[in-house]
């Protein structure tokens, strides 16, 4: 591990014991630089969620560690969000009430108007008053995603977050997560099966192989922001992570 | 329209089998095939029934039986979802109160009554602490039943914004179990009923219970159903009311 990593994945391994042993990912490291995008792909059940809860803290159940900001990761902490898989909201709660569940601490007015701006980034305010039940999948996605930014983590773990969005809506919510980054500095660790989604959105893209899940590889991508999905280096990243996946 | 009549349908196939029950069985007394000394006619109880009004007698020991169930209902409800949350919210704490509970769980309310009369004498705490035991446990059961049940994504979703406990159990354990909880006083409050007359057979001269076995004594038949009968009726108006109460609680769903 070097001094100036801000975050470093040191040979971390995941066995889930129970009627039959499982190694669901082995012998993971890599380092990330404070304001990293790294996007992460991979087949299903390669380990991706596995690794996302255990450097968010979520999974303490480990070998190896992971230290963010020099500090060993061994629980859930408040600079860290999380977006899940699924959108997990509390169907008790209307839209503002999800998403301001996570702030403590802040007088109420400044939680309001917090609230407010990151519905209103996911562009939800009418829906604001609505209860989960009331919400399409993609839209009950969306208020996971301001529940998760409205705490403004220093780094974000999102897996798979715009999974369950139309194209127009999540190419919306690309452009919105890259203008948030740039604004906040946010490290983002973002788990995705789009390899459009990835070349678009990272600095560099993990790609994970499957039984056990190991780093195949790690792809650079230096393309200036913003990105034209249609340009020839755009094309060039592509084709990389594609062959990363179906060559070998 | 359509909508009106649709209510007024649903409102016929509510009641439609108490009416015919009460026909036949008015039918039948009237062509003598009950005797009236086991069996009343329902016009008879009806008199009864309009006769215990005027004297007052009917409304007193209502009142009376109502004040005992609701005590110890009331009792039993705030200390069984106490109980059940920290049980519910803690492994240990359930398993070291667990024997206890599942052993007193099973005996009959009414068996309690000779220690109930050693302990408490024949007054009110008597009676209360019988409605108390009768519907305790079924109450408890399903507390810790909803709040074992929590998503265990939602706690890890918890855990992850790093929320307070006290937050947690109240924004979340608890809500995810409301369900539940109702169940358990809906239920809790059926059996509560069902043991004030057991309660009432504890030297009293007054109450619902009291007056069905008092009249048991003098052969009033039509006495002993109107009590029963109301008990009934109570009943069935205070779990009504709980389930509205219940709507607007859990908004949500
Ligand atoms: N709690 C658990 N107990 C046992 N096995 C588990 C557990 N959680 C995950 N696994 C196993 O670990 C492997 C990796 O799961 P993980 O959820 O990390 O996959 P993933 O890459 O996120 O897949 P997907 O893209 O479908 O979300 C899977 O084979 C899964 O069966
Ligand atoms: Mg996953």
């Amino acid at each position: 591990m070097m001094a100036n990593d801000y975050i470093a994945v040191d040979n971390v391994s995941r066995t889930f014991t129970g009627d039959n042993t499982f190694t669901a990912i082995q012998d993971i490291s890599f380092t990330m630089e404070k304001g990293e995008f790294l996007c992460i792909v991979g087949q299903s059940g390669c380990g991706k969620s596995t690794l996302l809860r255990i450097m968010s803290g979520i999974d303490p159940v480990h070998e190896g560690t992971v230290t963010i900001n020099g500090n060993l990761v061994t629980k859930p902490d408040k600079t860290r969000g999380m977006v899940f898989q699924e959108a997990r909201l509390l169907d008790w709660m209307n839209v503002s009430n999800n998403v301001g569940f996570p702030l403590q601490g802040i007088p109420k007015e400044e939680k309001t108007k917090l609230i407010e701006e990151y519905i209103s980034l996911v562009g939800l305010t009418d829906f604001k008053k609505s209860y989960p039940r009331e919400l399409s999948g993609g839209m009950a996605q969306r208020v996971s995603i301001a529940r998760a930014l409205v705490n403004r983590p220093e780094v974000m773990f999102m897996d798979e977050p715009f999974g369950a969005l139309d194209y127009m809506t999540k190419i919306n919510m690309q452009n919105e997560l890259l203008k948030i980054r740039e604004k906040s500095q946010m490290t983002v660790i973002f788990v995705t099966h789009d390899i459009d989604e990835a070349v678009y959105l990272s600095n560099r893209i993990l790609v994970m192989s499957k039984n056990p899940g190991k780093v195949k590889e790690i792809i650079v991508n230096t393309l200036p922001f913003p990105r034209d999905r249609n340009s020839e280096e755009f094309m060039n990243i592509r084709k990389q992570v594609y062959d990363c996946f179906f060559i070998n | 329209m359509k909508n009106k009549k649709r209510k007024a349908l649903s409102a016929v196939e509510y009641i439609w089998l108490l009416i015919v029950v009460i026909a036949v069985w008015q039918i039948a007394s009237n062509l003598g095939l009950l005797n009236p000394l086991t069996l009343p006619s329902p016009a008879m109880i009806l008199n009864t029934f309009i006769s215990l009004i005027k004297k007052g007698t009917l409304q007193k020991n209502l009142l009376i039986s109502s004040r005992r169930v609701l005590t110890g209902y009331a009792i039993a409800a705030a200390s069984a979802i106490v109980l059940g949350i920290l049980m519910g919210l803690s492994t240990h704490f359930k398993r070291m109160t667990d024997l206890i509970i599942q052993i007193l769980k099973p005996i009959p309310p009414i068996s309690w009554i000779p220690l109930v009369i050693l302990w408490f004498g024949i007054g009110e705490k008597g009676k209360v602490f019988l409605i108390f035991i009768g519907c305790f446990f079924t109450i408890l059961v399903n507390v810790v039943d909803g709040i074992r049940r929590i998503d265990v994504k939602l706690i890890e979703l918890s855990n992850s914004m790093v929320i307070p406990k006290l937050k947690y159990v109240f924004k979340v354990v608890i809500p995810y179990a409301a369900p539940n909880i109702f169940t358990g006083l809906r239920v809790g409050l059926g059996q509560s009923w069902m043991c004030v007359v057991a309660a009432e057979l504890v030297a009293s001269s007054t109450g619902l219970g009291y007056m069905i076995m008092y009249a048991r004594q003098f052969g009033q038949t039509d006495v002993v159903i109107v009590g029963m009968l109301m008990i009934g009726i109570i009943g069935k108006v205070m779990d009504s009311i709980l389930m509205l109460i219940e709507k607007r609680v859990i908004r949500w769903k």
